[in-house]
């Protein structure tokens, strides 16, 4: 059994772990489950799965940024290509739809960028995509050469499997959640993901019990009762308390044309109404 | 222009969409953008928190990335 540090909720000799974890996920690309998809490709022999992951991650943007939650900036974030979602309005879509944009992603290297941050004053480092879940392997070698002080935010779209949960679990100290659609026939239309709604909140629960929860909804224009009303409702019912993080800033990209309710920016009114409502079911809103 | 290299490396990008109603969106903001913004709407007192996140005061606003020029 791997010690846990309860006061800090973040594993003893972490580098460690990931390492053994890295190699035992590497393994698991021959029978690839980790995303909910489920597909069961052999990502080693070069198939490929919804996400059109290779065996090897890349990665198409790593700096230091301001833009996330206050108590996670500076944060030196490293997003990787390719993702296991086809959200239309995606602000990285041509890097997320893209799992061979970028540059290939070398864990060591990646390693001595993110020390240097920390050195110069970021007080997180945060690993994000596209979705990072699919790169696992990599991800997991690159927390290996990571001081197990350093503070770890896990970027995620909330679609991982157990088996993911298995190979993150104790690794991170804040799950930073998308919390996108509020019903299945959304998330299938807006994003091709079935069963969505069930995937997110089995995820979410979880990690409300592994490490520090802060869960975002983008609030999406016309979108405002099918969406945030029931994750507004679900988060207050079931995790109440929980950091939520409502953003007003959708910004009509990518594929938004394909859908004409999202072909703008959400209106002064409809962000009000969200807040209130947030308000009103007390949801613990930090921005 | 994510996926162009250059934006890798040792370049910092952010990106800005400027709305017709004078709201400025951004993604990716780094702290040199966030500088700027601060210094050309000295009121917007989230964007003061996140040119100087030392600052680490914690405010309830719902449009953190969301800012009026």
């Amino acid at each position: 059994m791997i010690a846990v540090d309860s006061s800090s909720r973040k594993m003893a000799l972490r580098a460690k772990v990931s390492s053994e974890r890295a190699s035992r996920a590497r393994t698991m690309l021959a029978d690839c489950r980790l995303c909910a998809h489920d597909c069961g490709v052999n990502r080693l022999a070069g198939e490929v799965g919804l996400c059109h992951a290779g065996a090897t991650a890349r990665f198409f943007s790593a700096q230091v940024e301001v833009s996330d939650e206050l108590e996670l900036i500076p944060t030196f974030a490293v997003a990787l290509s390719g993702c296991d979602l086809r959200c239309d309005f995606c602000i990285t879509g041509q890097s997320s739809w893209n799992a061979r944009a970028g540059l290939g992603f070398d864990p060591g290297a990646m390693a001595v960028q993110a020390r240097n941050a920390l050195r110069n004053g970021a007080k997180t480092i945060m690993i994000l995509g596209g979705e990072p879940t699919i790169h696992l392997p990599d991800v997991l070698e690159f927390i290996s050469f990571l001081p197990d002080t350093a503070r770890l935010v896990w970027k995620t779209n909330a679609h991982g499997s157990a088996q993911a949960r298995e190979l993150i679990a104790g690794l991170f100290d804040v799950y930073l959640a998308d919390f996108k659609f509020g019903n299945d026939a959304c998330a299938q239309r807006l994003a091709k993901v079935p069963d969505y709604i069930h995937i997110v909140r089995e995820n979410l629960l979880w990690a409300a019990q592994d490490c520090d929860l802060i869960v975002r909804h983008l609030l999406m224009p016309n979108h405002l009762e099918c969406c945030w009303r029931p994750v507004a409702e679900w988060l207050s019912a079931n995790l109440p308390g929980i950091k939520v993080n409502l953003r007003s800033s959708f910004w009509p990209a990518w594929q938004t044309a394909r859908h004409r309710e999202l072909c703008e920016a959400v209106s002064a009114e409809e962000s009000r109404a969200a807040l209130c409502l947030a308000r009103k079911l007390d949801l613990n809103l930090i921005s | 222009m994510k996926d162009d290299p250059n934006a890798s490396g040792s370049e910092q990008t952010s990106e800005l969409l400027i709305l017709n109603d004078g709201n400025i969106l951004v993604h990716n903001l780094t702290r040199t953008m966030a500088e700027l913004l601060a210094e050309l709407n000295p009121e917007d007192a989230t964007m003061r928190q996140r040119a100087r996140p030392e600052a680490g005061a914690t405010i309830r606003d719902i449009s953190a990335d969301r800012h009026s020029l």
